[in-house]
């Protein structure tokens, strides 16, 4: 991470991220082929352009995605399954800058372990053995 | 450029949507099947509508009193000249040109007030009751009456109208009674005219319309008239039943008061109205089980469901114009003609880049379109659309259709867009979500198509 605001910038677009997963992710169970309206893939939009300036280009879910067309009607499941994908990119983003110390984890600016607390990664734990 | 049912707004190249204008868009060449209901008037909220009720009764009995009091000939006359109103260009003509009522029905009418005490002294409250006094007087005399006692308001109407929408005005000739004098009048107004018929139009709020007024003749017979007063009654025709109710008005009053009590179910009808969800859902379950080509008329089924359906999805988008079949070496073409209104961004990219003033679908229930059927289309739109065409069809088109569609962007700068029965799934999916607007499935096509045309 290059700053603390970085960081904030970075936990509130995953923690909206997440958000919009949760809930577009009800309306797909529903109706998975149904549309989304103009405005949520706005608001989808929105976020997603935030977490591409966050990622690396390596980070990036796809090289080709920048964001979705209104005008080709994704569905519900179309964005859920792009969401679900920043979400991974960005949690590994995150792996990547964060640090243990005694049992605890903090954010990393440029290399220097802060006083910031953060929560551990997702996936320790689910390691394969 | 010709126009399929062309409308006042087409003409004057001004995009209107039915759906958000004030009033009844006309036709050029035919009538508008809706009638002015003067009981609309009557219940409106609005004041203004109410006055104009009130100025409606108040004149026609005027004209009863003149026949009364023994100027008959000139209470007829006047009567006569009123019972025709062109100029709003409603009803069933096919040339937007209707007949007056002879002199003897005006006579009959106006007889009333001599005939019926209640009548002579009090005059009619409604006077679409005339409908199921006297015989030859239907739902389009009463709106065609109506009209020509508000004629001067419409004539302001219509030209507030025109100014708000930027529809042109010239100076025309019209009559309209004068009713401090009751006389009919010629005078000279700035009004739109018709370019066929070169005669003048007037505009009428969509809101005091309907198919059949609230008080009409075959609601009273069907539910008010007491056939048990006499056996012999209930067998009798239209004539025996209009003299019966002659001789007992209170008859009638009844029905009148009753109409008056549930006047709240009186609603105005919609020009246009959309099929329910369920209907499009159960059309298009059926349309996917049609099968392909014109086997049991497999055809005409598929292109009957399909005008049903796609003119309720594209609503209010794309106002329907109508649906019209042609013959084309030796086969039969259905298709379906829209206004493109430019209600929408993308109407207005193929109004602006297609000059597609009104849009052709052409219906094709064949396993697979062919090169025969975009060349079809193709010269069907060089005869009389802009540069813009859809074909509907129950499969993907395949790779070598798809080329020459883009072929023929490429040669002619034509665009034809290929749907199919999955695009029309997606269409009834938006219609009942309401998450977007089934003309954007088209929208989507349409940039498919134009991201495959090089450059």
């Amino acid at each position: 991470m290059k700053s603390e605001k970085h960081i904030e910038e970075f936990e509130k677009t995953l923690s909206q991220i997440e958000a919009l997963h949760d809930e577009i992710s009800i309306i797909s169970k529903k109706a998975p082929n149904d549309l989304l309206n103009k405005y949520k893939v706005g608001l989808v939009n929105t976020i997603i352009s935030r977490a591409n300036k966050l990622l690396r280009s390596d980070l990036l879910p796809f090289a080709d995605f920048k964001a979705f067309d209104v005008d080709e009607l994704p569905s519900n499941s179309d964005v859920v399954v792009m969401l679900k994908q920043y979400m991974a990119c960005l949690e590994k983003e995150r792996e990547n800058s964060i640090k243990v110390n005694f049992g605890d984890w903090y954010w990393v600016i440029n290399g220097k372990e802060t006083t910031l607390k953060t929560y551990p990664p997702k996936k320790l734990g689910k390691e394969k053995l | 450029m010709i126009y399929i049912r062309p409308r006042i707004s087409d003409h004057y190249n001004v995009p209107l949507l039915q759906n958000e204008v004030d009033f009844a868009i006309p036709f050029l060449n035919e009538d508008i099947p809706l009638y002015v209901d003067p009981f609309l008037l009557w219940k409106s909220p609005s004041q203004q509508d109410n006055a104009l009720h009130t100025q409606i009764i108040s004149t026609f009995n005027r004209i009863g009193e003149l026949f009364v009091k023994g100027k008959e000939d000139e209470a007829i006359s006047l009567l006569t000249d009123m019972s025709e109103c062109n100029e709003v260009g409603l009803g069933l003509s096919k040339s937007r040109t209707g007949k007056q009522i002879s002199s003897s029905t005006s006579r009959s009418i106006l007889s009333l007030y001599n005939t019926i005490p209640l009548i002579r002294s009090h005059g009619f409250n409604h006077f679409e009751q005339i409908q199921i006094l006297v015989e030859g007087i239907s739902k389009d005399r009463i709106s065609d009456f109506t009209c020509s006692l508000v004629k001067s308001f419409l004539i302001d109407y219509t030209i507030d109208q025109c100014h708000m929408h930027g529809i042109p005005l010239s100076k025309q000739s019209i009559t309209r009674l004068d009713y401090t004098t009751l006389k009919i009048i010629e005078e000279s107004v700035d009004l739109p005219f018709n370019p066929v018929d070169k005669k003048p139009l007037l505009f009428v709020p969509k809101r005091w319309l309907r198919y059949i007024p609230w008080i009409n003749y075959e609601d009273y017979f069907a539910n008010h008239f007491d056939r048990d007063i006499d056996d012999a009654q209930s067998a009798q025709d239209r004539i025996n039943v209009l003299n019966y109710n002659r001789d007992n008005y209170d008859a009638v009053e009844s029905y009148i008061v009753q109409k008056e009590r549930i006047s709240s179910d009186c609603k105005n009808d919609p020009l246009f109205k959309q099929i329910p969800i369920l209907s499009a859902k159960r059309a298009l379950t059926n349309i996917k089980k049609t099968p392909t080509g014109n086997k049991d008329n497999a055809d005409k089924i598929y292109e009957d469901a399909m005008v049903n359906v796609l003119s309720s999805f594209l609503y209010p988008h794309l106002d329907f114009a109508q649906d019209q079949s042609r013959i084309e070496s030796g086969t039969q073409i259905r298709d379906l003609i829209f206004y493109n209104n430019r209600s929408f961004d993308f109407l207005k990219d193929i109004y602006d880049q297609y000059e597609a003033r009104q849009i052709v679908v052409e219906l094709k229930n064949v396993e697979s379109v062919q090169r025969d059927h975009v060349n079809q289309l193709n010269r069907y739109m060089a005869d009389q659309f802009g540069r813009f065409g859809i074909i509907f069809t129950r499969n993907p088109a395949p790779k070598n259709i798809l080329k020459n569609t883009i072929d023929l962007w490429s040669g002619q700068r034509r665009c034809i867009i290929i749907l199919d029965d999955s695009d029309l799934g997606l269409m009834c999916q938006v219609f009942e979500n309401k998450q977007r607007y089934p003309v954007e499935v088209i929208k989507k096509k349409f940039i498919e198509f134009t991201r495959q045309c090089p450059g």
